[in-house]
């Protein structure tokens, strides 16, 4: 009976033994997990994000079986539209990825229990190495569903090569501006001598933003943007009326289209704007021209302290019933936020680190940055740091709604504004009334759409 | 082991083995030949390598549905290329028409281009929108500044901005090659890689098309991108037939891998492929799987028969699969459906284990259930055999009536052997009983011849006894023969017969033997010997 009980238990173990072909929970680089990701770090020419995830691929990744596989590189709104209908299940449109980058906002779009805890794969220690503001902004209900993997502040941007014919022409001793006052009364003088666009912001809302912080006042109230203080007249007043007069370009699209083709020579934009700034206008004859790029500071407002926004979203990972999914997500997350490839991803798309070791290297050794245009943006990053105030951008229920809109009405009000100026000054109206009574009248027209 | 084997066999053919040792033995047997029949039948239907069988369905299923549908889409991109070209050819023909102007007075003319980039916008726009593609485009043999170092070509070319779904309808359009006016007026984006014109050498020379009406293009990497894509175009005409230009389609690899997909929750990694041959190298796009766990884009894949699999190599990586041919226009492509070579190897082999497992099993628990039958159907006989020989009249019957039968059989033989053994005991008593008596009858006669032959000497006169023992030592040969034979109790005619002489010798022996012994008959002859024995 013995030897049948022995038989029996040794032909068990070996059936057990067997499960492993049938279910393999563990990560194995014999039954890779593929990621997809969805990210906005790079164009279609080059990603540094791209570049990083191949050296994943190739070390980590083929050693622990995990494969990320980039599915769009894209802008951050369109994918906040993709995941906006992704999340409401849009017919035609496809799953939410397993990874994705975008700003705080998408949090509550996607669902909160939709996405993973990164605090549940980082240690408490793995989490003060990073830069604390940045990581108090991925937190939602207590739980860490954005990492903070690449931050960017802005900048002014300048084709200095272009910039210093139209001095040369003008005939006078044309600075760089530093404040907005400095910059829109220098986009005036380039419109009165090559009758061109100077000038574009890429964001209204947060030039609004900064504006206002300056000022002392908050530009959301009640979930919606608070136009009515003095401070937001302060902030639109100047911009309306270079906007209205001419030098302050309202097209769609961002800056770096116009900078392309020379049309827009100046705009002020995020640090990872750098990437899409060539070094060389094409015209329509297709000749093309090499510039130079000059890179400073955000503008102050008149009489404030300097404030400009830190920006960039993080990294969300949607959660997944196949653990080995989050488990890779969070070894994918890990590898990219340390210190060197932070820094190696980062400087080559014109991003700030989130560590604070990576932050110290970085302005340690900002001369040490090998590409001229680079090492300008971080010795300019360097020169704001301590004495600018940076702030974040404000998180609420449908703030990605609300900040497109704005955008959408700033330039609808200011463009309907610079129509009628043309219009009325081609008629011999006085152009300095008109641009006042225009200026004014854009600003009680902008307010309209927000009160109440 | 030899000397195993020989035991073995000597304890097979000496029929030493135990009952339960040649039933287990027997039964084993059996058993091993059942397997080995079952395995060599599962194995002539291919049911002991499942994994294999159920690859093969699949990537012939996968083969089938990929090969239908890449026909079926190629085709339908083929005729909205040719559609294109047809609306291309017209819009250029009427703006000639319109400005008076020959197809050779556009080159450095760039209104005349922008003017026809603009009027051309909207039936680019409107392919792009309505044909399943990434991109759509015309390219002339003009462009706007012939006195470039690199020769250019002026055209419109319009892709999908932030493709992420194969759905485009509300995805936005970015401008690729073109006037950047056209793309301000028209309300779109430069592309990041955007350029003012198209480099000659991105398409193959025109010549290309030969008797066909469109042409399928290798896949190459999209200039100024990380991207790869293949095109489908077709040939502009002018209204005397004068080719002056291509438009047609682009299919990027992420396009291609967002609007096919393989389902297959079994073989998450299998893939297929789009292939161009060249030279038996392979290059290609491949289709979305279910892991997104995709070959590298190399551009050159090796392949080689493997039964009735092809072998791919991508790289480091090793991919078995199927592939068949579809010809779309006079354009051959090979579509093929592949799957990891790693996971088809460890599919194959857990597909083997299993059965090997189930074998095993099914071998253990015959063995056991031999053990078990053995002990049930065997005991009971040992124990009646052993009882049996223990007591043949109190045992307990094994229940088999062969064996109980046996055991009746052989007591009552017993029994006969008992009783004959007996009688042949008291027969040896009596036979014992008569031969004591002869033996004391003939103890009793040799001591009444004793005293006889003591009595007779002293009757016999010694001088003639004398004279006897004296002429016995002058006796022939012959004579003393003849002489012993009367002393071993013959008579005359058994001396003849003994020594096969005649009578009458024997009579003159006998004279010559009394007259040497000094005596006159056989009886004093007898008596002088008796009496010579006991001395």
């Amino acid at each position: 009976m013995k030897k049948i009980i022995f038989l029996v238990a040794a032909a068990l173990v070996f059936v057990a033994s067997l499960a492993g072909c049938a279910h393999k929970p563990e990560l194995s680089p014999n039954d890779p997990v593929t990621l997809t990701i969805w990210h906005v770090y790079g164009s279609q020419t080059e990603s540094p994000l791209n570049d990083s995830i191949d050296e994943f691929n190739k070390t980590v990744g083929k050693e622990k079986g995990i494969v990320i596989s980039v599915v769009s590189v894209s802008s951050s709104s369109a994918i906040d539209e993709a995941l906006t209908a992704s999340a409401n299940n849009t017919p035609g449109v496809p799953a939410l990825p397993d990874l994705f980058t975008a700003y705080p906002r998408v949090a509550a779009i996607v669902g909160y229990d939709k996405l993973l805890d990164w605090s549940e794969y980082f240690s408490q220690e793995e989490l003060s190495s990073f830069v604390d503001e940045f990581v108090a902004e991925g937190y939602f209900d207590k739980k860490l569903l954005m990492l903070p993997v690449a931050k960017s502040t802005e900048l002014v941007f300048l084709n200095s090569t272009l910039f210093d014919e139209f001095a040369k022409q003008a005939g006078t001793d044309v600075s760089t501006p530093s404040t907005y006052q400095d910059l829109f009364d220098t986009c005036e003088k380039y419109y009165d001598v090559t009758g061109k666009d100077m000038f574009q912001i890429n964001d209204f809302y947060h030039y609004t933003l900064t504006g206002l912080t300056a000022y002392g006042e908050e530009i959301i109230r009640d979930g919606k943007p608070d136009l009515s203080g003095e401070a937001f007249e302060k902030v639109w007043t100047p911009l309306a009326h270079t906007a209205i007069y001419g030098g302050l370009c309202l097209g769609d699209g961002y800056a770096s289209d116009r900078w392309k083709t020379g049309e827009v020579i100046c705009n002020v934009g995020s640090t990872a704007g750098i990437l899409y700034l060539r070094d060389y206008v094409t015209y329509p004859d297709n000749t093309t021209k090499d510039i130079e790029t000059s890179i400073t500071a955000y503008p102050r407002f008149e009489n404030t302290n300097p404030i400009v926004v830190h920006r960039g979203g993080g990294l969300f990972a949607v959660r997944s019933e196949d653990e080995r999914k989050n488990e890779a997500a969070a070894i994918f997350a890990k590898w990219l936020t340390e210190s060197e490839n932070n820094l190696n991803f980062v400087t080559k798309a014109g991003y700030l680190p989130v560590t604070d070791s990576a932050f110290e290297l970085l302005f340690e050794n900002t001369n040490k940055v090998e590409n001229k245009k680079y090492r300008m943006l971080y010795d300019a990053v360097k020169g704001m740091s301590g004495e600018y105030t940076f702030c974040a951008i404000p998180v609420f229920d449908n703030a990605s709604k609300v900040q497109t809109d704005f955008e959408k009405n700033v330039k609808l009000v200011l463009k309907s504004a610079r129509a009628e100026y043309l219009d009325r000054t081609s008629n011999g109206e006085d152009k300095d009334f008109v641009l006042s009574e225009l200026t004014r009248a854009s600003l009680s027209k902008i307010r309209s759409l927000y009160e109440d | 082991m030899k000397i195993l084997q020989m035991q073995f066999f000597d304890k097979m053919k000496n029929g030493g083995w135990s009952m339960r040792g040649r039933f287990l033995l027997y039964a084993v047997s059996a058993i091993v030949t059942l397997v080995m029949l079952l395995l060599l039948l599962l194995s002539i239907f291919g049911v002991l390598n499942p994994a294999d069988s159920r690859i093969r369905a699949y990537l012939d299923d996968q083969l089938d549905n990929h090969a239908a549908r890449t026909e079926h889409d190629f085709d339908k991109l083929a005729a909205y290329t040719l559609s294109f070209s047809e609306q291309m050819e017209k819009i250029i023909g009427d703006q000639l028409d319109k400005s008076g102007m020959t197809f050779d007075d556009l080159t450095n003319d760039i209104d005349a281009l922008t003017i026809l980039q603009e009027q051309s916008y909207s039936t680019v726009y409107t392919n792009i929108r309505v044909a399943p593609c990434s991109g759509a485009f015309y390219i002339l043999d003009t462009t706007v500044n012939d006195a470039t170092d690199t020769p250019m070509k002026n055209g419109l070319y319009i892709k999908f901005a932030n493709l992420y779904t194969e759905n485009t309808i509300n995805t936005k359009v970015a401008l690729w090659r073109g006037s950047s006016e056209v793309a301000r007026k028209n309300g779109i984006n430069l592309s990041s890689s955007w350029q003012n014109e198209m480099k000659t050498n991105v398409f193959a020379n025109t010549a290309v098309f030969g008797e066909k009406s469109f042409a399928i293009s290798r896949v190459s990497e999209i200039p100024d991108t990380w991207k790869r894509a293949r095109y489908i175009y077709s040939p502009i005409r002018l209204r005397d037939g004068r080719i002056v230009g291509i438009c047609g389609f682009e299919l990027s690899d992420l396009y291609l891998r967002l609007s096919y997909n393989t389902t297959d929750k079994q073989s998450k990694h299998a893939v297929c492929a789009i292939f161009d041959k060249n030279n038996g190298k392979y290059s290609g796009q491949f289709i979305s799987n279910r892991s997104g766990y995709l070959p590298p884009e190399y551009s050159e894949i090796s392949s080689e028969k493997h039964g009735v699999y092809n072998i791919y190599r991508c790289g480091n990586r090793e991919y078995i699969g199927k592939e068949s041919e579809i010809d779309i226009g006079g354009n051959a492509l090979a579509v093929a459906a592949m799957l990891p070579k790693r996971q088809y190897n460890d599919a194959v082999f857990c597909g083997k284990l299993k059965i090997a497992c189930i074998f095993f099993v099914i071998a253990a628990a015959a063995f056991c259930v031999c053990l078990w039958l053995s002990k049930k159907y065997i005991n009971p006989i040992r124990k009646s055999i052993s009882q049996f020989i223990t007591n043949k009249k109190e045992y307990s019957p094994s229940g088999m009536t062969e064996i109980d039968d046996l055991f009746v059989f052989l007591a009552d033989k017993d029994r006969k052997i008992e009783e004959s053994i007996a009688e042949m005991k008291q027969q040896n008593t009596q036979i014992r009983n008569t031969l004591e008596q002869v033996i004391n009858e003939h103890s009793l006669a040799k001591q009444e011849i004793a005293r006889l032959a003591y009595s007779r000497k002293n009757e016999v006169d010694p001088d003639d006894y004398k004279q006897f023992l004296e002429g016995v030592k002058t006796l022939t040969p012959t004579e003393k023969a003849v002489f012993d034979l009367y002393l071993a109790g013959k008579n005359v005619k058994e001396i003849v017969e003994t020594l096969d002489i005649k009578e009458s010798t024997v009579r003159f022996h006998n004279r010559n033997i009394y007259s040497k012994l000094g005596v006159n008959s056989l009886k004093q002859l007898l008596l002088f010997a008796a009496i010579m024995k006991r001395e």
